[in-house]
Formats: structure tokens, C-alpha cells, sequence
């Protein structure tokens, strides 16, 4: 239990997290730093018709099958 | 008809010769007639790890090129009398060999053993093609580290690509108590992260360094690794055999001390 609890922030957890997220953009040919600017251009999109929560949008694509999956929290209507 | 089965990796140095030396000895003590191929043309080494560097008159090269017969190439391990190997040429032409020639070259080996196992060059060059294209099945083999598993990747990427799906996957050199503290990617953290189906897992042993120096591979030796090879074996062969739940050797008390 203790192990669990301690492996992230161990360098194995890291490993563990660098991997899966630099061999899910190699497979898909989308480097980490085109998922950056994927997630900044569809904040952008988004934003133009409603209000979002912005530090809160994360993007992820799942391993198999692939799907690029966004969550985009949206603002309610502030003036009740 | 016999299978035909590559080993392979990408990253260089992470086991594939032994791997292959050892598997190809483990089926023939279990009465298989097996042949191992060293692939690798240019840098010969499977020979000297199985011990039968003092032996070899004719190469892979001499076969494809009908220099001479393959009965005339094949070196039998006098040791194990069902292991057979087929040694690499020390040519410096790596091009002497086509992906059409080795598929001839696998055919007919399929006729005389039960199991052909081809021990790849590391990298995805011209020398990959030539080993993966006769495989029905394909041993990618691993490390716990970041490059070997990035690699490694690469590989099983590349043996979709060629229609090669049987893919099964080898981690090797685990260390036990790294991975108790966290410092080591476990067998799960791997085989999730890859996803390809799990065949064997291999301790960090120092057995193993002993046995090449020696040119035999572990049979006989009582250690992890001869367990574990013989377990590969058997799962090649069908069997469903559990695997060892990787654990420290030390007791709970010296692992308390350390950690605090």
C-alpha cells in the first residue's frame, strides 16, 4: 500500500506518464507539441460561441481503439 | 511443418541473442528440432554465444547464394542434439540477402524443424526486413527503460504494418527491488503501455553474463532465468503456465530499513 501510494511521485511513475503520452502521439503522428497547439486552436474555436472554463479544458486520446476526447467545461449565464 | 518465430527489439543490447540462444535451446531439450538463425549480417554473435564459434565452415550468405547445401551450413550443438544453428556471414555487403531470399530460406527450413527462430539485428534497416519476412510470429524483447520501450514500440508499429500480428512481448533484466521502490517500470506498467500480449519476464541476473562467458546457454543452472526460459517455451508450445509474481529476495525487515 505504502509502495502505491508513494509511486508517483517516484521516477518510475514518471516514466510510467512520459511513455504513454509520447507513444500515443507517435502512433497517431501528433507530437506533444501539436496536441498543445490542437488544444489552444479548439479553446479558441469554442470560445468564439460560448463561454468556457478555460484552465480546466483538457484534451487525451485513448489508446486503443484511438479517439482524441476534449472535455471543455462551459460557463453558465452569469446576469441571474 | 515448422513455425517460424523473430526475435526482436529495435534498441540493440537489451537481450535478443540470448533470448534466442536460450528459448532455441529450452524447446530442443524438450525434443523439438529447433534452428537458430543469426540474422545479422556483418556482426556475428549468436554463434560465440551458444559456444559453437570454432565450428562454423558455411553461412547464411553461402546458403541463399547456393554456395552451398543447407544440410552443409548447419551446425548441430553436440550438447543438445535437437539444437541446430545457422550461422551469420562476416561480410561487410549487408545487401547480400533479400526479404525474398530469407522467405525462401525460412520455407525451407520449415520442412526439416519444428521451430525456426531468427535472431533479428537490432535497428529497422534492411536487415529487420530480412528477419521479420519469413516470421508467422514475432518475440519482441524489452527492457524496463524509457529508450528500449520507445523502441520497442517502433518495432511492434512496423510488424503490423507488414502484416505480422502475432506479436507476443519479453521483458527482461526486471529488478525486484527497484520496482518495491518505485524506481523501476513494473511488468504491468510495461505490458499496459505497450499492449501487446505478455509471454516472458526475466529477472536482472547475473547468471546469465556467466552462461555466455561460458558459451552455453542456462540449462541446467537452477536459476530464475532457466526457470522462466523453459515457461516461454511452453507457452510457445500452447500451454497456459502462470508467471511468477516478480519479488524481492530480501525479507520485509531489510526492505522497512532501507526505505526509512
Amino acid at each position: 500500500m505504502k509502495t502505491f501510494l508513494h509511486e508517483k511521485r517516484r521516477s518510475a511513475g514518471y516514466a510510467r506518464d512520459r511513455m504513454k503520452l509520447l507513444l500515443i502521439s507517435e502512433r497517431i503522428e501528433c507530437s506533444p507539441q501539436m496536441m498543445k497547439m490542437l488544444k489552444s486552436d479548439l479553446v479558441h474555436t469554442v470560445k468564439k460561441y460560448v463561454s468556457i472554463e478555460e484552465s480546466k479544458v483538457k484534451i487525451q486520446i485513448s489508446q486503443e481503439p484511438p479517439v482524441l476526447m476534449a472535455y471543455i467545461p462551459v460557463q453558465r449565464k452569469k446576469d441571474k | 511443418m515448422g513455425e517460424v518465430i523473430v526475435i526482436t527489439s529495435g534498441k540493440g543490447g537489451v537481450g535478443k541473442t540470448t533470448t534466442v540462444a536460450n528459448i532455441g535451446t529450452g524447446l530442443a531439450m524438450m525434443g523439438k528440432k529447433t534452428v537458430v538463425v543469426d540474422t545479422d549480417i556483418g556482426l556475428r554473435n549468436l554463434d560465440v554465444v551458444l559456444g559453437l564459434e570454432n565450428r562454423i565452415v558455411y553461412n547464411l550468405v553461402d546458403v541463399v547464394h547456393g554456395s552451398c547445401r543447407l544440410k552443409q551450413a548447419l551446425i548441430r550443438d553436440k550438447r543438445h542434439p535437437e539444437l541446430y544453428l545457422l550461422p551469420s556471414a562476416q561480410t561487410k555487403d549487408k545487401t547480400a540477402v533479400s526479404p525474398e531470399q530469407m522467405i525462401k530460406l525460412t520455407d525451407d527450413l520449415r520442412e526439416e524443424f519444428d521451430y525456426i527462430l531468427l535472431d533479428c539485428p537490432a535497428g529497422i534497416e534492411q536487415g529487420f526486413k530480412n528477419a521479420i519476412a519469413g516470421a508467422d510470429k514475432a518475440l519482441v524483447v524489452t527492457t524496463p527503460e524509457v529508450s528500449a520501450i520507445r523502441d520497442a514500440d517502433r518495432i511492434i508499429g512496423l510488424l503490423e504494418a507488414n502484416d505480422l500480428r502475432d506479436i507476443h512481448l519479453i521483458i527482461n533484466r526486471l529488478r525486484p527491488d527497484m520496482i518495491a521502490r518505485g524506481d523501476m517500470m513494473s511488468v504491468d506498467d510495461v505490458t499496459e503501455i505497450l499492449a501487446v500480449d505478455l509471454i516472458g519476464t526475466l529477472l536482472d541476473d547475473e547468471q546469465i553474463v556467466v552462461a555466455t562467458n561460458q558459451g552455453e546457454p542456462l540449462s541446467g543452472r537452477n536459476s530464475q532465468a532457466e526457470e522462466e526460459y523453459r515457461n516461454i517455451c511452453r507457452r510457445l508450445m500452447g500451454e497456459e503456465v502462470p508467471f511468477a509474481q516478480i519479488r524481492q529476495k530480501k525479507g520485509m525487515l531489510s526492505r522497512l530499513f532501507k526505505r526509512h
